[in-house]
């Protein structure tokens, strides 16, 4: 057969955009058109991502301690043995799963409950929409400086002015140096930022349920309660899958707000907060990039297992 | 559950929808306004009786940023605000070109390699930024784009331009592919195509993407904690952090300078917000 | 202007093995209207885009005119194309969307305008050219797009389902609209559609497409008169031609049919009409009957009410100037029983496959003063001199 190119012709395709078998004039032209848009971004992420990955392994793999006067050498995985047995990463990493546990249970919570309040269209809609979007487009550091002085420590600060006016304590509480109302209310803050995606997520999850569906349900007889559980709840997996891995990942990362209300308070450190302390404040680059590696790695797994999990379920 | 009820119930919810969300941001603004007498208070001072002006004038006029490193001079905050602006707008539209023109070109031409290419570039949507912090430092140290918005522009680069991507090539995907082909018919080429028709169809996508770029990148801190040390390129974000050391219990001076910094993105989600609720709807997809 | 000629054009598409469209021949005379027609997936629309020069052809020849356009860029090819949601462009008034082939040709502002005046006066929208495409209803967005064609004077138009979106009535009327303009123009047309009744309406040839395969081109009389398959015969025509499965008698002379144990038997001049027939014992055949080659025996107008068939009535649907009736020809044994559940379901044009083991349902069109009930038994009366045979095995016509 002329023309047709065997080794093009088999093309798993992605997305809706088709392939053919045939070089020519077309091709040729659209191929070049392709390869002219998408060159500058393939530079920028071979340079500024897959570079540095490689890089960063590499570190993680040495011992690089800045103005120690040692010089690197290479020590294979031992940095990583040693911060996975270091007892600050396992502080580090306890206080992490707090803040995890505590956003995740919130978010899933607070969104699908913003969700279905917001799911049936109504008059200003669009305005609760505008305020809803707000603490997420306001950076973190920013919203932590606007609660500041909820947490205050004294008499003054506002949450316990207000509990001590509601008697519900009797003296002024040092929040944040209690490990866990400091997770607590750090926690609070940070799924403020985060909420409106949830919402945002679950809402699309919600609308691309077919409204003949409920109906149908309706007219058999089903109770509110129960289409909600029988239908809502698991055409929402998917939407509970994209909610989940977006809120680890920012989780996971959670650095800003502990930077901003407590330092590198030793009750609040989190894993990310110690990769940083490590990197730049011991300079020892190889400790800190072999834990920031393990993060990735955590990060990574945790996604893989919602999307997993939630698909197999499914079935 | 009466209609009225479940009405009442609704009703009480999207109040407390508003009192969260808001909440804070109003907390924030009152205090900014408050005098110093007011904000240590026993008890507490929710309201203040009358407008100071105290923290906004300690920030413009004071020198507020004399002796932090760099600020030596003019207002160390009016420096950083610049900062953010200008490192945000060069980052945003650096950005936005490069996911415009991939995001179309991965969503509709064919070309070899596509694929691999496409999937190399969403597989680094894994790699958080906080795994090439360490490496990035060193390149850039040694590049010497420390402390400089070009390093800047290039870091956020690195972390913002795969989530663009993804999200410009989905919406690019949902797209009618028709007019394209329509001006194919009518005698475009591939470039023509685009340029002429596609690209002023894609307002929507746009406006959406730069705000949400706009937002990424004005909130960005823990990059510019590392990279810029000086009021050379430090944004907002960190010298705010470093008010909070240095005027611990001045919750005036810190609010009126969180309310600054948080106008531009306030003022972006609400113009922009129909359309970024749109894109990150796709964010799913 | 030019016609147009497809040689073994072949469309396969990556990652899959059977062809979407399979070395389809075709000859498009200089100003010819020639509709396209077929079930989805038959490849029709694959093909026009192969022609536009949107989709590659895995290898194959097109010619426009004298010249070869193998896969040549869409821009090189000189024609129009109206697409099945319009494809306006958006963000351009009806001027501009009508004007935009001309500009990228670089005919010069003064001719392009007044080339788009004359074509929107031609088609009576002179007053929507400053309006934008979504301040138009969906006949106006039509027309534009009909009109962005006409104004290039192209070698040819490509229509992809131009009118699948309108309401039945518009179309109805835009059929008629599309058929003069391209006649007054007479600029070669290829229309592509899933709906039999536009294609026997619009094109002057009209080619049958399934599964890939160009099954027959004919004028729409020939096509409808001497369908050279079974698919044609019951994609063609509406409601759709009865088949059904038959053994085939020699009777003195003549030929006879054994359908669902009833008997009919053909003309004496039948052996010359069926030259590809094979009469031995048991040979099995696929019966045809159009529904008004059926009808009541009471008003047989052609005074030959002998070959009849015993039905039992289904049902009836009263169209005023006609009744449709729908009939289960069963074996006396199991008249009733399976029939009625049969009755209700869809009568599609593959319906003859599942024919051997149900009970068949024939579509009649009767005289209007017919008092067939439902449920009842009656004679229907076949013109035998018109019925249709094909091969079981190919679907092949003996005729």
């Amino acid at each position: 057969m002329p023309g047709v190119d065997l080794k093009r012709g088999v093309d798993p395709g992605l997305g809706e955009a088709r392939d053919s078998a045939t070089p020519n004039v077309i091709r040729h032209e659209e191929s070049r058109l392709g390869w002219f848009l998408v060159l500058p971004v393939l530079i920028v992420v071979a340079v500024l991502v897959l570079y540095p990955l490689g890089f960063g392994f590499s570190m993680s793999l040495r011992s690089i301690i800045f103005g120690s006067g040692i010089p690197d050498h290479f020590v294979g995985l031992r940095n990583y043995q040693d911060v996975v047995t270091s007892s600050s990463t396992t502080a580090a990493a306890v206080h992490t799963a707090g803040y995890l546990i505590g956003a995740l249970v919130l978010e899933v919570a607070a969104g699908l409950g913003i969700a279905l309040l917001l799911n049936r269209s109504f008059k200003g809609r669009g305005l609760v929409f505008a305020v809803l979007i707000l603490p997420w487009a306001l950076p973190s550091v920013v919203s932590a400086i606007l609660w500041q002085r909820l947490f205050a420590p004294n008499a003054s600060g506002l949450l316990n002015s207000l509990l001590l006016d509601l008697h519900v304590i009797s003296a002024p509480h040092v929040w944040l140096a209690s490990t866990t109302s400091a997770i607590f209310l750090i926690t609070l803050l940070h799924v403020w930022g985060v909420i409106p995606l949830t919402s945002l997520i679950f809402l699309s999850g919600l609308q691309s349920i077919p409204d003949d569906l409920l109906a149908a349900s309706a007219v058999d007889g089903a109770t509110p309660f129960r289409q909600f559980r029988h239908i809502t709840l698991p055409l929402l997996r998917p939407a509970l899958a994209v909610a989940l891995t977006t809120g680890t990942v920012v989780a996971l990362a959670i650095f800003d707000e502990i930077y901003v209300l407590n330092g590198a308070a030793l009750n609040t450190r989190s894993v990310m907060m110690q990769v940083y302390l490590t990197t730049f404040q011991d300079l020892d680059f190889g400790h800190g990039t072999a834990l920031a590696f393990l993060l990735t790695g955590v990060t990574t797994v945790f996604g893989i297992v919602y999307i997993r999990g939630l698909r197999r379920v499914e079935h | 559950m009466t209609s009225r009820l479940g009405r009442l119930l609704r009703g009480a919810g999207i109040l407390a929808i508003l009192a969260w969300s808001l909440g804070p941001i109003l907390i924030g603004v009152l205090t900014s306004i408050s005098t110093q007498a007011e904000v240590q208070a026993t008890p507490a001072v929710w309201i203040p009786k009358s407008i100071s002006w105290d923290g906004y004038r300690a920030l413009v006029d004071s020198h507020a940023g004399a002796g932090l490193p760099g600020g030596t001079e003019t207002a160390a905050f009016g420096r950083a605000m610049l900062n953010s602006g200008l490192v945000t707008l060069e980052s945003t539209a650096v950005i936005l070109v490069l996911s415009v023109f991939s995001g179309y070109a991965f969503s509709r031409l064919r070309f070899r390699g596509r694929i691999v290419v496409l999937a190399v570039i969403l597989a680094t949507l894994t790699i958080p930024v906080f795994a090439l912090v360490a490496p990035l430092f060193r390149m850039m140290a040694g590049l010497r784009l420390i402390d400089t918005q070009l390093g800047l522009v290039l870091i956020y680069l690195s972390a913002e331009a795969p989530l663009a991507i993804w999200l410009f090539y989905n919406y690019s995907r949902e797209m009618p592919r028709e007019p394209e082909e329509a001006a194919l018919m009518d005698g475009c080429t591939r470039l023509g195509a685009f340029v002429r028709v596609v690209l002023p169809q894609m307002g929507s996508g746009i406006a959406a993407l730069t705000a949400i770029l706009l937002l990424a990148t004005w909130g960005q801190f823990l990059i510019p904690l590392l990279f810029a040390p000086t009021l050379n390129s430090k944004p907002v974000t960190v010298l705010i952090t470093e008010f909070v050391g240095k005027y611990t219990t001045n919750y005036p001076l810190l609010a009126a300078a969180g309310v600054l910094a948080m106008l531009p993105p306030a003022v972006v989600a609400i113009f922009l917000n129909r359309h970024i609720r749109g894109m990150l709807s796709g964010w799913s997809g | 202007m030019a016609g147009i000629t497809l040689e073994a054009v072949t469309k396969i598409f990556p990652g899959t093995t059977v062809a979407a469209v399979e070395d389809l021949d075709l000859t498009i005379e200089d100003g010819e209207f020639v509709v396209l027609v077929g079930p989805s997936g038959s490849g029709k629309t694959t093909a026009l885009r192969m022609i536009a020069g949107l989709e590659e052809m895995t290898h194959g020849r097109i010619r426009v005119g004298d010249r070869t356009i193998g896969n040549s860029p869409p821009r090189t090819r000189d024609m129009a194309m109206v697409f099945q949601n319009y494809a306006l462009y958006p963000h351009m008034t009806v001027r501009d969307n009508m004007g935009f082939g001309l500009k990228m040709k670089r005919v010069s502002k003064q001719q392009r305008n007044e080339r788009v005046e004359r074509v929107a006066a031609m088609l009576d929208m002179s007053e929507l050219l400053g309006r934008k495409p979504k301040e138009l209803s969906g006949g106006q967005r039509q027309r534009v797009a009909m009109g962005r064609a006409i104004v290039r004077e192209p070698a040819a138009f490509l229509m992809d389902e131009p009118l699948s979106n309108l309401d039945a009535k518009l179309r109805v009327q835009m059929r008629a609209e599309i058929a003069n303009l391209q006649r007054r123009v007479s600029t070669t047309t290829i229309y592509v559609t899933h709906d039999q009744t536009e294609a026997m309406t619009m094109g002057d040839r009209v080619a049958v497409l399934h599964q890939g395969k160009l099954l027959q081109v004919d004028s729409p009389q020939e096509l409808y008169r001497r369908p050279s398959n079974l698919f044609v015969a019951s994609f063609i025509g509406s409601p759709a031609m009865n088949s059904m499965p038959a053994e085939v008698e020699r009777c003195g002379e003549g030929i006879s049919l054994r359908l669902a144990g009833q008997s009919l038997t053909l003309p004496r001049d039948s052996m010359a009409r069926f030259p590809h027939l094979s009469v031995q014992p048991g040979a099995e055949v696929v019966v045809g009957i159009r529904p008004e080659d059926m009808q009541d025996p009471s008003f047989e107008s052609r005074g030959d009410a002998g070959q009849t068939l015993e039905m039992r009535v289904e049902r009836t649907e009263m169209l005023g100037a006609e009744i449709i009736a729908y009939m289960c020809l069963c074996e006396p044994d199991l008249k009733g029983r399976r029939a009625h559940a049969e009755a209700t379901r869809p009568l599609g044009a593959e319906q003859h496959q599942d024919r051997n083991d149900l009970p068949a349902i024939f579509t009649a069109r009767l005289d209007p003063r017919s008092v067939f009930k439902r449920n009842q038994i009656v004679k229907v009366s076949v013109a035998v001199d018109r019925i249709y045979l094909f091969d079981p095995a190919t679907g092949r016509s003996l005729g």
